[in-house]
């Protein structure tokens, strides 16, 4: 037997015969449940082969029952086919999840990240490289005037100046 | 009252905790009572309030106890896992 039997399809009850080598019960739990909500079903046991009686909750007729078992077939084999993929992935969605556990709970940085350590010890008033000393200081040609102060240039000059020009107020 | 029915539930295909919690949820609806015998469980449903009738209500009643048997079936592949 390869495919699931047809013991019963009339009075709005269809009972069918599997072959419990064939279709694994998790397979067979995994098809009933999708047929819950549209029928009545009950498994039951004999020997090596496992009964599946489906009772629809609408009338139909034997046409619409032996279509209904065709349907549960076709669950049976997607549930077969969805099983044997979980079961050959289940390294890699181990793997996987493992990974991004360790990655939430920070017990795993990136490579990339571990080098930025180095640069904690700097204040934040450091400018290392002269961004914040003004283009008119920075360029300024030595020995002539300075310029005009005006609103963006009267300042003290903060510790980011270093090496910058500042006025004596001698001419 | 309606007449009585009965559902038979392999020992090998369900879980007797998903039969009795089912129990206490149709309690209302009628009375259950529980036989244990060698290979299965079987419930009678005696007494069923007359607007669901006995076969309906045992019907729902064995389609809630192969839903609640299937997710402590999962839940138990996951916790083993």
């Amino acid at each position: 037997m390869t495919a699931p039997e047809i013991l019963t399809a009339k009075d709005g009850k269809l009972v069918l015969s599997l072959d419990k080598g064939l279709y694994p019960l998790e397979v067979i739990y995994g098809a009933a449940y999708i047929f819950i909500d549209r029928a009545y079903v009950l498994l039951g046991k004999v020997d090596d082969t496992i009964t599946v009686e489906i009772a629809v909750k609408d009338d139909a007729d034997e046409a619409g029952l032996r279509a209904l078992a065709g349907e549960f077939g076709n669950e049976l084999l997607s549930q077969a086919l969805r099983r044997r993929i979980t079961k050959e992935n289940q390294n890699i969605l181990e793997t996987i999840v493992s990974q991004a556990l360790a990655g939430a709970t920070g017990a795993m940085v990136p490579s990339a990240f571990e080098d930025d350590e180095d640069d904690d010890d700097l204040d934040f008033l450091d400018d290392p490289l002269g961004i914040a000393v003004p283009w008119e200081e920075r360029f300024k040609k030595r020995g002539s005037a300075p310029a005009q102060p005006g609103p963006d240039t009267e300042r003290d000059a903060g510790p980011g100046d270093s090496g910058g020009f500042k006025p004596t107020g001698e001419k | 009252m309606s007449a009585a029915a009965t559902r038979v539930f392999h020992k090998k295909l369900y879980k007797l905790a998903a039969i009795q919690e089912a129990m206490e949820a149709y309690a209302d609806f009628a009375t259950l009572s529980l036989e244990r015998g060698d290979e299965a469980w079987t419930v009678a449903f005696e007494g069923a309030d007359e607007e669901f009738g006995a076969e309906t209500l045992a019907s729902e009643f064995a389609n809630y106890v192969l839903a609640e048997t299937i997710q402590r079936v999962r839940q138990g592949a996951q916790g083993s896992e």
